[in-house]
Protein backbone atom coordinates (compact mmCIF):
# COMPACT_ATOMS: atom_id res chain seq x y z
CA UNK A 1 0.00 0.00 0.00
CA UNK A 2 2.47 2.60 1.00
CA UNK A 3 5.20 2.47 -2.20
CA UNK A 4 8.30 2.87 -1.34
CA UNK A 5 6.99 6.08 0.90
CA UNK A 6 7.07 5.96 4.78
CA UNK A 7 5.50 2.95 6.71
CA UNK A 8 1.83 3.35 6.81
CA UNK A 9 0.55 4.89 10.32
CA UNK A 10 -3.07 4.88 11.28
CA UNK A 11 -4.79 7.13 14.24
CA UNK A 12 -7.97 6.82 16.06
CA UNK A 13 -9.74 9.81 16.47
CA UNK A 14 -12.34 8.45 19.49
CA UNK A 15 -14.40 10.53 21.63
CA UNK A 16 -12.63 11.35 25.23
CA UNK A 17 -16.18 11.97 26.94
CA UNK A 18 -17.28 8.62 25.68
CA UNK A 19 -16.52 5.41 28.70
CA UNK A 20 -16.68 2.64 25.91
CA UNK A 21 -15.15 4.56 23.62
CA UNK A 22 -12.19 5.45 25.99
CA UNK A 23 -12.24 1.42 26.81
CA UNK A 24 -11.96 0.63 23.17
CA UNK A 25 -8.64 3.08 22.41
CA UNK A 26 -7.18 1.72 25.54
CA UNK A 27 -7.65 -1.61 24.47
CA UNK A 28 -6.95 -1.08 21.25
CA UNK A 29 -3.52 0.17 22.24
CA UNK A 30 -2.83 -3.12 23.97
CA UNK A 31 -3.10 -5.05 21.32
CA UNK A 32 -0.08 -6.15 18.41
CA UNK A 33 -0.02 -5.19 15.71
CA UNK A 34 0.85 -4.87 12.10
CA UNK A 35 0.75 -1.04 11.56
CA UNK A 36 1.06 1.29 14.07
CA UNK A 37 -1.80 2.52 15.48
CA UNK A 38 -2.22 5.66 17.91
CA UNK A 39 -5.62 6.55 19.71
CA UNK A 40 -5.63 9.97 19.89
CA UNK A 41 -8.85 12.07 21.57
CA UNK A 42 -10.42 13.91 18.84
CA UNK A 43 -10.85 16.91 20.56
CA UNK A 44 -7.33 17.13 20.82
CA UNK A 45 -7.16 17.02 16.65
CA UNK A 46 -7.36 20.37 15.94
CA UNK A 47 -3.77 20.53 17.86
CA UNK A 48 -2.51 17.49 16.54
CA UNK A 49 -3.20 19.03 13.23
CA UNK A 50 -6.52 17.20 11.87
CA UNK A 51 -7.45 19.24 9.60
CA UNK A 52 -11.27 17.05 9.61
CA UNK A 53 -13.67 19.18 11.88
CA UNK A 54 -14.83 17.62 16.21
CA UNK A 55 -18.02 18.08 15.21
CA UNK A 56 -17.48 15.36 11.63
CA UNK A 57 -15.07 13.13 14.22
CA UNK A 58 -17.82 12.94 16.98
CA UNK A 59 -20.91 12.04 14.74
CA UNK A 60 -18.58 9.13 13.16
CA UNK A 61 -15.80 7.02 14.34
CA UNK A 62 -12.72 8.06 12.12
CA UNK A 63 -9.27 6.69 11.58
CA UNK A 64 -7.19 8.77 9.57
CA UNK A 65 -4.10 6.81 7.33
CA UNK A 66 -0.16 8.50 7.63
CA UNK A 67 -0.48 8.60 3.50
CA UNK A 68 -3.80 10.81 3.93
CA UNK A 69 -7.05 8.28 3.59
CA UNK A 70 -9.91 8.93 5.98
CA UNK A 71 -11.87 5.68 7.19
CA UNK A 72 -15.56 6.61 8.65
CA UNK A 73 -17.84 4.18 10.64
CA UNK A 74 -17.74 0.38 9.57
CA UNK A 75 -14.62 1.15 7.32
CA UNK A 76 -12.56 2.97 10.49
CA UNK A 77 -13.48 -0.55 12.45
CA UNK A 78 -12.49 -2.80 9.84
CA UNK A 79 -9.13 -1.02 9.11
CA UNK A 80 -8.50 -0.79 13.04
CA UNK A 81 -8.98 -4.84 13.10
CA UNK A 82 -6.98 -4.82 9.96
CA UNK A 83 -4.24 -3.62 11.94
CA UNK A 84 -4.16 -5.86 14.32
CA UNK A 85 -2.02 -8.86 14.52
CA UNK A 86 -5.30 -11.36 16.21
CA UNK A 87 -8.36 -9.96 14.41
CA UNK A 88 -6.62 -9.23 10.56
CA UNK A 89 -8.41 -12.73 9.64
CA UNK A 90 -11.83 -11.13 10.84
CA UNK A 91 -11.27 -8.19 9.07
CA UNK A 92 -11.27 -9.51 5.88
CA UNK A 93 -14.03 -11.97 6.56
CA UNK A 94 -16.05 -9.29 7.93
CA UNK A 95 -15.41 -6.83 4.80
CA UNK A 96 -16.33 -9.57 2.30
CA UNK A 97 -19.28 -9.27 0.26
CA UNK A 98 -20.99 -12.07 2.58
CA UNK A 99 -20.40 -10.80 5.80
CA UNK A 100 -20.12 -6.96 5.75
CA UNK A 101 -23.78 -6.10 6.04
CA UNK A 102 -23.34 -8.03 9.31
CA UNK A 103 -20.21 -6.03 10.12
CA UNK A 104 -22.38 -3.21 9.21
CA UNK A 105 -25.22 -4.11 12.18
CA UNK A 106 -22.35 -5.17 14.45
CA UNK A 107 -20.22 -2.10 14.35
CA UNK A 108 -24.09 -0.23 14.94
CA UNK A 109 -24.91 -2.00 17.81
CA UNK A 110 -21.23 -0.62 19.57
CA UNK A 111 -21.75 2.66 18.41
CA UNK A 112 -25.52 2.80 19.72
CA UNK A 113 -23.70 1.84 23.16
CA UNK A 114 -21.59 3.92 22.81
CA UNK A 115 -23.84 6.64 21.94
CA UNK A 116 -26.30 5.57 24.92
CA UNK A 117 -23.28 5.70 27.03
CA UNK A 118 -21.86 9.10 26.14
CA UNK A 119 -23.06 11.85 28.43
CA UNK A 120 -25.89 14.59 26.44
CA UNK A 121 -23.57 17.07 24.14
CA UNK A 122 -24.21 20.26 25.22
CA UNK A 123 -24.89 21.37 21.34
CA UNK A 124 -26.59 19.58 18.11
CA UNK B 1 12.79 -69.83 9.62
CA UNK B 2 10.65 -69.43 12.08
CA UNK B 3 6.73 -68.19 10.50
CA UNK B 4 7.11 -65.29 13.24
CA UNK B 5 10.47 -64.20 12.91
CA UNK B 6 9.67 -63.90 8.86
CA UNK B 7 6.34 -61.74 9.58
CA UNK B 8 8.50 -59.65 11.80
CA UNK B 9 11.45 -59.12 9.04
CA UNK B 10 8.54 -58.62 6.61
CA UNK B 11 6.81 -56.08 8.29
CA UNK B 12 10.17 -53.60 9.02
CA UNK B 13 11.36 -53.84 5.56
CA UNK B 14 7.35 -52.81 4.14
CA UNK B 15 7.19 -49.95 7.30
CA UNK B 16 10.68 -48.48 6.79
CA UNK B 17 10.30 -48.73 2.67
CA UNK B 18 6.71 -47.03 2.92
CA UNK B 19 7.93 -44.08 5.61
CA UNK B 20 10.99 -43.79 3.36
CA UNK B 21 9.15 -43.14 0.10
CA UNK B 22 6.47 -41.02 2.40
CA UNK B 23 9.07 -38.90 3.82
CA UNK B 24 10.50 -38.16 0.51
CA UNK B 25 8.03 -37.27 -1.06
CA UNK B 26 7.55 -35.02 1.36
CA UNK B 27 10.57 -33.48 0.84
CA UNK B 28 10.37 -33.05 -2.68
CA UNK B 29 7.16 -31.56 -2.90
CA UNK B 30 6.93 -29.53 0.11
CA UNK B 31 10.08 -26.96 -0.87
CA UNK B 32 7.81 -25.39 -3.05
CA UNK B 33 5.52 -24.01 -0.79
CA UNK B 34 8.39 -23.51 1.72
CA UNK B 35 10.22 -20.92 -1.19
CA UNK B 36 7.16 -19.51 -1.44
CA UNK B 37 6.78 -18.96 2.41
CA UNK B 38 10.35 -17.92 2.96
CA UNK B 39 9.89 -15.10 0.09
CA UNK B 40 12.61 -16.94 -2.44
CA UNK B 41 14.89 -17.54 0.55
CA UNK B 42 16.21 -21.22 -0.98
CA UNK B 43 18.46 -21.62 2.08
CA UNK B 44 15.81 -21.11 4.89
CA UNK B 45 13.01 -22.86 2.87
CA UNK B 46 15.64 -26.20 2.77
CA UNK B 47 16.70 -26.26 6.51
CA UNK B 48 13.17 -25.81 7.55
CA UNK B 49 11.94 -28.51 4.74
CA UNK B 50 14.77 -31.33 6.59
CA UNK B 51 14.58 -30.27 10.13
CA UNK B 52 10.09 -31.47 8.99
CA UNK B 53 10.89 -34.20 7.11
CA UNK B 54 13.77 -35.24 10.25
CA UNK B 55 10.55 -35.08 13.09
CA UNK B 56 8.57 -36.88 10.33
CA UNK B 57 10.60 -39.82 10.46
CA UNK B 58 11.38 -39.86 14.29
CA UNK B 59 7.69 -40.54 14.89
CA UNK B 60 7.12 -43.06 12.02
CA UNK B 61 10.48 -44.76 12.70
CA UNK B 62 9.14 -44.64 16.69
CA UNK B 63 5.98 -45.86 15.73
CA UNK B 64 6.84 -48.59 13.45
CA UNK B 65 9.19 -49.75 16.19
CA UNK B 66 6.78 -49.57 19.14
CA UNK B 67 4.03 -51.65 17.24
CA UNK B 68 6.52 -54.22 16.18
CA UNK B 69 4.90 -57.09 18.79
CA UNK B 70 2.66 -59.17 17.68
CA UNK B 71 0.03 -60.36 20.01
CA UNK B 72 -1.00 -63.34 18.58
CA UNK B 73 1.14 -65.85 18.18
CA UNK B 74 2.01 -66.91 14.74
CA UNK B 75 1.89 -70.06 13.15
CA UNK B 76 1.52 -70.70 9.69
CA UNK B 77 2.01 -68.90 6.68
CA UNK B 78 -1.55 -67.29 6.31
CA UNK B 79 -1.79 -66.04 9.76
CA UNK B 80 1.21 -64.31 9.22
CA UNK B 81 0.03 -62.44 6.33
CA UNK B 82 -3.06 -61.48 8.39
CA UNK B 83 -1.10 -60.11 11.27
CA UNK B 84 1.19 -58.36 8.53
CA UNK B 85 -1.24 -57.10 6.65
CA UNK B 86 -3.06 -55.81 9.91
CA UNK B 87 0.32 -54.49 10.82
CA UNK B 88 1.30 -52.59 8.04
CA UNK B 89 -2.16 -51.20 7.78
CA UNK B 90 -1.86 -49.65 11.35
CA UNK B 91 1.38 -47.87 9.72
CA UNK B 92 -0.15 -46.80 6.21
CA UNK B 93 -3.01 -45.12 8.19
CA UNK B 94 -0.89 -43.46 10.56
CA UNK B 95 1.36 -42.15 7.64
CA UNK B 96 -1.31 -40.84 6.04
CA UNK B 97 -2.74 -38.81 9.35
CA UNK B 98 1.29 -37.88 9.55
CA UNK B 99 0.89 -36.63 5.79
CA UNK B 100 -2.18 -34.51 6.13
CA UNK B 101 -0.99 -33.22 9.35
CA UNK B 102 2.03 -31.90 7.09
CA UNK B 103 0.01 -30.67 4.44
CA UNK B 104 -1.84 -28.85 7.37
CA UNK B 105 1.11 -26.87 8.78
CA UNK B 106 2.32 -26.03 5.10
CA UNK B 107 -0.92 -24.49 4.26
CA UNK B 108 -1.00 -22.61 8.18
CA UNK B 109 2.23 -20.96 7.59
CA UNK B 110 1.03 -20.22 3.82
CA UNK B 111 -2.26 -18.81 4.82
CA UNK B 112 -0.41 -16.83 7.50
CA UNK B 113 2.04 -15.22 5.23
CA UNK B 114 -0.11 -13.91 2.33
CA UNK B 115 -2.45 -12.31 5.73
CA UNK B 116 0.40 -10.40 7.13
CA UNK B 117 0.64 -9.15 3.71
CA UNK B 118 -3.34 -8.64 2.80
CA UNK B 119 -3.91 -4.63 2.04
CA UNK B 120 -6.49 -2.90 3.66
CA UNK B 121 -9.59 -4.35 3.41
CA UNK B 122 -11.55 -1.27 2.38
CA UNK B 123 -11.09 1.82 -0.16
CA UNK B 124 -10.90 4.69 1.97
CA UNK B 125 -14.14 7.18 2.36
CA UNK B 126 -12.07 10.35 1.74
CA UNK B 127 -8.64 11.58 1.92
CA UNK B 128 -7.05 14.84 3.64
CA UNK B 129 -6.49 17.74 1.85
CA UNK B 130 -3.07 17.32 2.39
CA UNK B 131 -1.85 13.71 2.26
CA UNK B 132 0.53 12.41 4.78
CA UNK B 133 -0.93 14.74 7.62
CA UNK B 134 -3.04 11.82 9.85
CA UNK B 135 0.32 11.24 12.04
Amino acid sequence: MTKGGEPLELTVWFDADCGLCRRIARWLETQPKYVPLYCKAAQSAAQAGCPLTLELLLAKVTVTASDGAVYHGTNAWLVCLWALRNYRPWSLRLSAAALRPWAERLFALVAGVAAWTRPKAPAS
Amino acid sequence: MDPMLTTYFAYVILSVGLTIWVGRTLHKNGRAFLVDVFAGRGDLADSVNHLLVVGFYLINFGYVSLALKLAVPVTNATGGVEALSYKVGLVLVVLGGMHFFNLYVFSRIRRSKTIAEAPRPVAPDALLPGSGTGR
